[in-house]
């Protein structure tokens, strides 16, 4: 469900179609970039994390393609601005997904940090029943390397999830809260 | 409704959140920002080396593009020699658990600079990890280049430049001349009196020793008062040798070393000053020498020009009675007395003192028994330097010291050279009297006689030269007014042997012709009468080829025992 979003979502919100979708990546673990966008999707049964890891040179080369100017005019505040508005879209397209299998769940803002702030941002519930999923989007400006962390707070009711890909409407936007 | 107003004050809560976490977020962005765009190399790496954080500086000496350094791996970014030694740092950090701090060239660029770096472990919340390390790398290439021409200009500087503490105590570095000029290499954490002030202490004035205390008391002082003090310390000492040589002069300047506008320990800088002292003290007796020349000088020209001869000619009386060494010390004590009292005189102040001062040591009791010993001797040189300082005055202002007074001479004894002026003059007027033109030759060969001996041979003479100048015994030559005057030549001699004083007179033919014996023997038995008081006699001989010659011999030992009886 999160890597079709994310690239569902990210062709859509780039204007990039050739993207690829690729299971985990070739970076070394566990700073994928510089740059980091994380987003939080929870309810009571489920806690989701995503991450989206980039370098300052892809996110500058993906932000003066959308805004059509040249990468030395782009403010780094438009690369972050852009890159969690990413994550939002992402994560919001999930949660209509989600609430479709009348799973209802709160999206938290994004927020942007540093990549290496991956060595200190584990929050795990030691009694959750925990996995995470790896996955890149290939562009020509670079990877964008996302990792989603599942912890089931309640194992059965997220085990009964079942979950099909949908057609996405054409006019899906971002989630507001 | 009520679910209404939950959902409502829910939502407000969650928006508030919402709120706050985009503060923190800002403020850590800010921070990470200050990181990533930090002047010195910051790297967090793991074990293995393997970089997981970077920033714009580290991207910029390591040369990669910042979103490159991640993952990179440290050996990769410098040679094996120098990852082995980061490597074994980094061990060592792992090791204690605490920060570590080395230097090392970057010798993987061309310009290679000297790179600063600390490591500290910080241990990471992802297992996987487990400890990393944050590393601080500074660029330190000009640091040390600077550092190293300092230390070159601090070890050649010829200059001590010590720091002191608040307990005066020298803090490392002091420069290498620092060590010649106060003669020992253990300086770090000695007192400054241990090592400057002490080892001339017996040397210095009262007052100086109070000043090198004034430096005990400006430590601690507001920093404002300094420049008032710093003229109460001692500016110049003399540090002996310690092995008994000549030992040093040096200068001494003090600047403050402040912290929060107190005075936490002083700078020094040491100058040797040892040449400059010993030209000054040599030109300080040069002046002195020169004050002393004008002074006798001045002292010499105030007198009356007949004064300062009668003066130096009875100094030069006096003064050889005591150069010529005379074993009688009351003879020596009376040429001393008469030189005090002539110096006082006329007011020459150097030889007046310096007589004065011999007279005390000649009448005091001495052991010695010769007047000249080594207790007198400094005395008697100084006070001939002066009387010849005073003759080479004297004779720069006009002074011709008398011939008698060349030489040492007994009281009573004149030179016979000193006649010849008198005979010159009796000559020539007898010569102009007579008609004719005559010259006198003279060799006295350095005789001598007593006065009065002296004044009989003279007036034998005059009467001699003026006889044979005479009419009667040389008729004039019989000239043409065309035809010049032939001159003619007498020959003086004059030799004592035996205390006889032997005078010859000899002409060259023209005025006493050979054979003419009558003409001349009045004129000889005039010079017989004349020499018989002084119990001398008088010949007439005829001097080959052409001439006469007369032979005086005048007995002075018969004379003395004459004048004794």
């Amino acid at each position: 469900m999160l890597h079709e979003a994310s690239l569902r979502e990210f062709q859509h919100y780039s204007k990039i179609s050739d993207a690829q979708l690729i299971d985990g990546t070739t970076l070394t673990a566990p700073v994928f970039g510089h740059w980091m966008t994380v987003i939080l999707m929870a309810n009571a049964e489920l806690r989701v994390t995503v991450k989206a890891f980039y370098g300052g040179t892809c996110g500058r080369k993906l932000m003066a393609f959308k805004s059509k100017k040249p990468a030395h005019t782009v403010n780094p505040r438009w690369i972050s601005d852009y890159m969690k508005e990413l994550l939002n879209l992402t994560c919001g397209a999930v949660k209509r997904e989600l609430i479709a299998l009348d799973c209802n769940v709160g999206l938290s803002l994004p927020l942007e940090m540093r990549g290496f702030d991956e060595l200190f941002a584990e929050d795990r519930d030691s009694s959750a029943s925990y996995s995470s999923y790896l996955w890149t989007i290939k562009t020509e400006h670079g990877p964008l390397v996302f990792r989603a962390e599942i912890e089931a707070l309640d194992t059965e009711y997220v085990a009964n999830l079942c979950w099909a890909p949908q057609p996405e409407s054409a006019d899906a936007d971002m989630e507001f809260l | 409704m009520n679910n209404k107003v939950d959902g409502l004050a829910h939502n407000q809560f969650i928006q508030a959140s919402y709120h706050i976490l985009s503060v923190l977020e800002k403020a850590k962005a800010n921070v990470e920002t200050m990181l990533d765009e930090l002047p010195s190399v910051f790297l967090v790496v793991d074990v293995e080396g393997r970089i997981i954080r970077g920033n714009a500086k580290a991207s910029e000496i390591f040369e990669v593009d910042l979103d490159e350094l991640l993952g990179l791996r440290l050996d990769r970014l410098f040679t094996s020699a120098t990852w082995t030694m980061f490597h074994n740092h980094l061990s060592n950090c792992s090791g204690d658990g605490v920060a570590v701090a080395f230097e090392l060239p970057m010798d993987r660029l061309s310009s290679s600079p000297i790179m600063s770096w600390n490591v500290r472990p910080i241990q990471a919340q992802n297992d996987s990890l487990g400890i990393c390390f944050s590393v601080f790398g500074a660029d330190v290439t000009a640091v040390r280049e600077y550092e190293r021409q300092l230390a070159h200009i601090f070890t050649s500087i010829p200059l001590g430049i010590i720091r002191l503490d608040e307990n005066l105590s020298i803090v490392p570095p002091a420069s290498r001349f620092t060590e010649y000029l106060l003669g020992t290499t253990d300086l770090n954490g000695k007192n400054i009196f241990d090592v400057l002030f002490n080892p001339a202490w017996e040397m210095m004035s009262l007052q100086q020793r109070e000043q090198a205390n004034n430096l005990r008391q400006i430590v601690g002082c507001p920093s404002i008062d300094f420049d008032l003090a710093k003229h109460l310390f001692v500016k110049l000492i003399h540090i002996p040798h310690p092995s008994g040589g000549e030992g040093k002069w040096l200068g001494i300047s003090y600047e403050p070393i402040v912290h929060a506008h107190k005075i936490t320990g002083i700078l020094l800088v040491l100058e040797d000053r040892t040449h400059l002292e010993k030209v000054r003290a040599e030109n300080e007796v040069k002046r002195q020498e020169e004050d002393g020349i004008v002074r006798r000088f001045l002292e010499l020209r105030r007198l009356n020009s007949k004064l300062r001869d009668l003066v130096l000619r009875d100094l030069a009386f006096c003064f050889s009675t005591i150069q010529q060494r005379s074993n009688d010390r009351k003879l020596v004590l009376h040429a001393v007395h008469s030189i005090k009292s002539m110096a006082s005189d006329a007011d020459i102040q150097t030889l007046k003192n310096l007589s004065l001062r011999m007279e005390g040591l000649l009448g005091g009791p001495s052991p010695a028994r010769e007047w000249l010993n080594d207790f007198t001797r400094p005395c008697v040189e100084a006070l001939e330097e002066e009387w010849a300082e005073l003759q080479y005055i004297a004779k720069a202002l006009g002074h011709e010291p008398a011939l008698t007074l060349s030489r040492s001479l007994p009281p009573g004894t004149v030179e016979l050279s000193q006649l010849e002026p008198r005979l010159q003059v009796a000559l020539l007027m007898a010569a102009q009297r007579n008609g004719k033109s005559v010259q006198l030759r003279t060799d006295w060969s350095g005789s001598s006689a007593d006065e009065e001996t002296a004044t009989g041979l003279v007036d034998t003479l005059m009467l001699l030269l003026d006889g044979i100048l005479a009419d009667e015994f040389d008729p004039p030559t019989v000239q043409s007014e065309s035809q010049m005057v032939p001159e003619r030549t007498l020959f003086l001699t004059a030799r004592v042997v035996h205390d006889i004083i032997m005078v010859t007179l000899e002409d060259d033919g023209g005025l006493l012709e050979s054979g003419q014996s009558a003409g001349p023997s009045t004129l000889l038995a005039a010079a017989r009468v004349a020499v018989k008081p002084y119990n001398g006699s008088v010949s007439l001989e005829p001097r080959a080829p052409r001439g006469s010659s007369f032979k005086i011999e005048i007995n002075q030992a018969s004379n003395l025992t004459r004048k004794d009886k």
